[in-house]
Parts: structure tokens; sequence; C-alpha cells
């Protein structure tokens, strides 16, 4: 069947416009025409093996969320738009929330001799991931041997690795089982007590996010709180060449943060002034190694939560950079502080040397910079993701969804990204929270029965009883409670009769 | 390359000193509840550069009157809230009309010295310090000044009364609310335009 009739047949990229940004990517290329462009959606790449990559988006979901607010259109489509721009259409990419289940999907894929760009968060690529075969969730475990061997991991021998793969090849012969989703019902631990700890993980990392009720899909990874846990995932850095770095030997020693800022304005010029990298370049996160004076190292990183131009920063006298140098700086500073308070010193010890690095820069091309949008929106959204730089705290949004449950009836969302991710009126659920607080327990505090105390009945909440197990949680009777001292709280009588503070009218 | 001549003739200041609009007034923007009764009050009160401060303790439903002025096309607005064991129950933000897009929120304890960039930048417009744990008077006097260079509205919330006797001179209102047992709010001015009491049932501006 040749492309375009599978694609009247069927077309495997439908996106829809919920899709929020994934975690993770995988991506196929010929190693040839891979160069800077690779990191073109993000700076956190690997290479996992010569033809395959596999991206880590965390530290551009923001960024992404906000070019997606901007151009009007679906996630994905951009992120196609900017491969193809980069590599011709001579790629495969699939993403979804776990490094893991974006190699076994890619696999699948592969397969199919498919190209372009893929989610795993539609239900049509969910089941063609379901129908994994064994063939395809063994491959990538030769790789990730190597991998691990390569970091010298703690407690994993290869013989083992593979003799134990073996062992699980004859126990799916003898119980003729077709792919991994036939045996999904096996938990973690049974794995890992049969067939090894390693194996146990990597069945952790394909089943995670498929097993659970719905409320726990995948698609629910998506607050800007979530961090996905790698765990012992083998993450191995991927850079193309020796990153742009400056060395500065101090003339004499010094600790004050005065000399130190002046000193680094320097060198931050310096920095941009090297013509390894280009102001087309963002980034996301910078090493400053700084020598003592009892020539310890220490290694201190500016993060940046969204990716930014140092070069453009230079015209505000790198400020954010100075910020978040400055961070670090004064925590430096308490820590030695702490360490120093039993030595008879007569203050913190000095530096004598330092070294900034860009360790990670998201990759610009001309060609991207055209898709990208540099308008804003109608809000500033470009200056919040600069002022989120600027501070060491995160900045919360949040949106609506649709239920019921209170717990549920909202999210945290990437700041600027978009908020009608549903195509119908949310009023209903909005109008259903009149009643309840501006603040609340996240999680809910056992209090005595405030029967004896003035109560108003509010609402009858009900849980998805059909997927929950708790049967406490069926239902909740919510209440105003006004207390002794004449607060307003927000409390609710479970299932079995017990009595919670949720929230304070405040 | 322009001129000097060229740049000072495209200078906005330039422009009206030309057009003989010489008195140049800042660019004033009241913010208003859209309720007669708390408006008058407040008139010209709640507008860029000036600080307010509420006495809103916690459990008495005050932070509905800071919100009311949130209700309609707002500017970004930031707010900063303090560790009490508590999060942000949006629904209940957005019932009240809060646009969610246009509102953010921080958790700090020390919003002055540790998000001092926020104060120095004029992104967001309105600027609510909710019963922050540590916040000293030359804090507040920074604030204060931040407010005025960058045209931002500020709303300092205390988890307490306010008390007369101790007063806040960076402050251009100060006032006190709360709900009663039968469902009354009270708003309390202590300093301000006019130094009165109010007296509102929810329904006055929960239908409005």
């Amino acid at each position: 069947m040749n492309k375009t009739s599978m694609a009247e047949v069927i077309d495997l990229k439908t996106f829809s416009m919920d899709e929020t940004c994934p975690h993770f990517g995988a991506f196929c290329c010929e190693i040839e025409k891979v160069g800077k462009n690779i990191f073109s959606l993000t700076p956190r790449v690997m290479q996992w093996d010569k033809n395959t990559w596999l991206f880590d988006l965390s530290p551009c979901r923001n960024f992404w969320a906000i070019q997606r607010e901007k151009k009007g259109k679906n996630l994905y489509e951009l992120f196609e738009q900017i491969l193809d721009a980069s590599f011709k259409e001579e790629y495969l990419s699939v993403f979804a929330n776990h490094p893991w289940q974006c190699l076994l999907f890619l696999e699948s894929l592969l397969k199919k001799r498919a190209k372009g760009v893929y989610s795993l968060n539609t239900l049509l690529n969910r089941r063609i991931y379901e129908s994994l075969s064994w063939d395809h969730w063994f491959r990538p475990l030769g790789i990730l041997s190597e991998h691990l061997n390569y970091l010298k991991v703690k407690g994993f021998r290869e013989s083992e690795f593979h003799s134990k793969q073996a062992q699980l090849k004859r126990f799916i012969k003898r119980m003729d089982l077709w792919g991994a989703f036939d045996l999904s019902q096996a938990d973690v631990a049974s794995i890992k007590r049969r067939f090894s700890g390693w194996l146990g993980e990597v069945w952790e990392w394909t089943f995670d996010g498929f097993l659970e009720d719905g409320k726990k899909s995948p698609n629910s990874l998506t607050s800007a709180e979530n961090q996905i846990n790698l765990g012992s995932f083998p993450w191995i850095p991927f850079k193309l060449d020796d990153p742009p770095r400056v060395i500065r030997h101090l003339e004499y020693p010094v600790n004050q943060w005065d000399v130190i800022e002046s000193l680094l304005i320097e060198d931050f010029s310096k920095l941009c002034a090297i013509k390894s990298w280009s102001e087309k370049e963002r980034v996301s996160s910078i090493i400053w190694v700084i020598t003592l004076y009892n020539l310890e190292e220490l290694k201190l990183g500016l993060s940046f939560r969204n990716p930014y131009s140092l070069h453009r920063d230079a015209r505000n006298n790198f400020k954010t950079a100075l910020y978040q140098a400055y961070y670090n700086y004064m925590g430096l500073m308490d820590k030695l502080k702490a360490r120093e308070t039993d030595l008879d010193l007569p203050e913190e010890i000095p530096f004598v040397r330092w070294r900034i690095e860009i360790n990670e820069r998201l990759y610009i091309s001309p060609q991207i910079m055209e898709l990208i949008s540099t308008k804003d929106g109608g809000l500033d959204y470009e200056g919040i993701l600069d002022l989120q730089n600027k501070i060491p705290l995160p900045i919360e949004s949040y949106i609506i969804v649709p239920d019921f449950i209170p717990d549920l009836s909202f999210r945290s969302h990437e700041v600027g990204s978009n908020d009608s991710e549903y195509n119908f009126s949310l009023n209903q659920w909005i109008e259903a929270s009149f009643n309840r607080p501006f603040f609340y327990y996240r999680n809910p505090l056992p209090i005595n029965s405030p029967l004896e105390l003035k109560l108003k009945f509010l609402e009858r909440t009900s849980n998805d009883w059909w997927v929950s197990e708790n049967l406490r949680d069926v239902t909740k009777d919510y209440y105003l409670l006004e207390d002794r001292e004449g607060k307003f709280i927000w409390v609710f009588r479970d299932n079995s009769g017990a009595w919670y503070k949720h929230g304070i009218y405040s | 390359m322009n001129t000097l001549g060229e740049k000072l003739n495209n200078h906005e200041i330039w422009k009206k000193l030309k057009s003989g609009d010489v008195l140049i007034k800042p660019e004033v923007s009241e913010i208003r509840t859209g309720i007669s009764e708390l408006d008058e009050p407040f008139s010209d009160g709640v507008k860029p550069g000036n600080l307010i401060e509420w006495g809103l303790p916690q459990g008495r439903n005050g932070r509905i009157f800071p919100i009311l002025f949130l209700r309609k096309d707002i500017p970004l607005t930031i707010w900063i809230y303090a560790d009490l064991g508590l999060d942000i129950y949006a629904p209940a933000w957005a019932s009240h009309g809060i646009d969610l897009r246009r509102i953010f929120f921080i958790k700090c304890d020390d919003p002055v010295n540790k998000l001092k960039p926020l104060f120095r930048d004029d992104t967001f417009k309105i600027i609510i310090i909710d019963s922050p744990k540590k916040l000293s008077k030359g804090d507040i006097s920074f604030v204060s000044v931040r407010a005025r260079i960058n045209k931002q509205v500020i709303f300092l919330i205390r988890n307490y009364f306010l008390s007369p006797r101790i007063g806040n001179p960076f402050a251009h209102i100060r006032v006190n609310c709360s709900q009663n047992n039968k469902g009354i709010y009270s708003v309390n001015f202590i300093k301000g335009k006019s130094l009165k009491r109010v007296l509102l049932t929810g329904s006055r501006f929960f239908n409005e």
C-alpha cells in the first residue's frame, strides 16, 4: 500500500487540540543529516543508537506551549513543521511521557515505514502501542544494556540481564503470548522477583500510565509541577561540540558579590563573542565552576526555566543571568558559612578562579525562526517567561477541567499555553465551584465530628465509583462549617462518616 | 539614521509639548468593582502607583473584596501568597469572575527579598502580597516606590485586622473586611478618602 492510500484509510497522525506538551520524544534520522538541528526542539538530547536520538523536552515545555498559543495550532503540527524544515521530511519522530515508551513506539512505527511526527497521547496510537509485539519489546534491550554498561550502573550485570531475558523468552513461548500487553497484568514486583530487577524496571517503564484508571493516564501528566522521574533510565547527554566556555583567573582572591558581578558581566560578554555559537541559540543551563582559595572546585548550575537568549540579555547587562548567578552565589555563601563556623577563619573562603560554560542550548535555525512567531498574543507571556528566569520560585497558572469532583476540576498548566483546550463552554463546572473557598488543602485534614457546631450543607459530590477501588470516596457531603472562633471552614463527610477539613474561606 | 533633531521631533514628550499638551499626565486607569457602595469610598484609591492595605484574617471570607477588583478586564496580575498549608483552589476564583489567563500565583513567604526582580519589572500591573511572613517597613517602602515607577497597583493583605493605632504611611487606603455569622459583609475603612463602615449582603455583589 503506498503512502497516499494509507493516509486515506487511516491517519495515525490525527492530533487533537487538547494535546499538551509531552515530556520526551524519540527521533530517527540518518546520522549524516543530523547537525545542530538535533537541538531544535530541546537542548537535552541523548544519542540512543547510530540513527536514533531521544529528546527530553522538560526545559522547553513552556516555550513550546507559548509558541503553540501564538501560532494557534496543534503542538505536534508545529513540531512537524520544525522537524520538516530541519530534516526535509526524512525522519520519524514520536512523543510520549517516558523515553522507553518513545523507543518502543518508534520501533513499531519503523516497521510500518512511517515518516513524520506521532504522539502516543492519541487513542489510535495508544492502541498501536498496546499491540506491541515481543520482538519490538526485546529489540531496544540490547542497546539499553550497552548504555548501562557504559555508565557502570551499580548492580547491573550484563550476563545476568541477558540470561533473564532468555528466561523470559522461554516463559513467553511456553505461555504462547503474542505481545507485551498480553502479560500486562503481571505486576512489577513479580517481574523483578522472577526475572531480575532490571527487567522489572523496563517492565515499569513500558506500562507506566497505561494500566491505571483513566484519571492517571499519560494525558494527565500535564501540570507544570509534574516532573517525570526518569528513575534508573540511563540518560547520557549528547554534545555535538565543545561547549562555549570562559575561564577567569582572578588577579586577587575575591568573594564579594559587587566585585564578582562586574567580572561576570565581562565574562558573559566574552561568552557571547565566542564564534562557535550564535545568537540563534537559546540557553537553558549554564555551569559556573568556582575554584576556592583551598583549590576546592564547586559546581553551580544557572538554570533557566525557559530557554533564553544570552546575546539578547547583553542589552540589559545580562540581568537575567546575573540574577541566577546571584541566587547560586548566595546559596554557596550560606553553605560555606555553615561549613566553616567551626574553623577559626576571619571570613568566608574566597574564590581564585572560575569557569563559565554554556551547558544546554536550544538551536533555532533561520527557517525555524520564521515558523516561530515573535508577536505577542495580546498578553505579555514573554515577559512572564523572562521573569520566571529571574526569580527562584515557579509562577503558577491554572485552568479549569470539566469535572465536578472538587479536586479534579482544575489543574496547573504552563504559563501562556492554550487555555481553550475544550471546544465547549466550561460554565457549568465553573458555576459549580461558586460556594467553594479560594484556598484549599491539597490533602484534606481529618477533624472531629463538628455536628455540635453550625453547619450548612453545600453539595454532594460523587466520585467515578466504577473506576474507584476505595468506596469511602464514592460520595462526599460538603458543608460550610462555622467554628467556635467564627471562622468559616469548608468541610466534608465521606461515606464512612469521617470528617475532613478541605479548605478555608479566607 | 535619524539625526538628533529628528529623534527629538519623534519623541512622545516633544510631540505633546509641541501640541500644547504641556501637562503630561500618567495614564491613569482606576480599578473599580462596579458596586457603587464600594467604589465610592475606594474612589481615586485603587489606581496605578498606589498601595492598599487590607486586614483579612483567615476564615472570615474577606478576600472576596480584593477579588472583586479583579473581576473585569484586569491586566496581568500576580497573587503572591504565603505558605500557610493552603493552595489555590482555582475554580472558585473563576466562579467569581476571575480570568485565569490573566492571574498568576506564587507561593512565597518572603516576597520582597526572594522576588525582587518581580517588583523591578512592570510585567504585572497588579501585585497582591497575601499574608507575607517576612515584610519589613523597608520592604514596603521599596514596593511602594517600585509601584509608582512601574505604575502598578499593590494590594498588601494582612492575615489580621488592621489597627488604626498603628499606621502605614505607604498605604493610600487601609481597610478591614470580613463576613459575620449572619452572612453580612463588613468593610471598615481606617485610612482613605472616607473613613466609614460599609455593610453589604452577599447578594449585592454576587449578582453584579
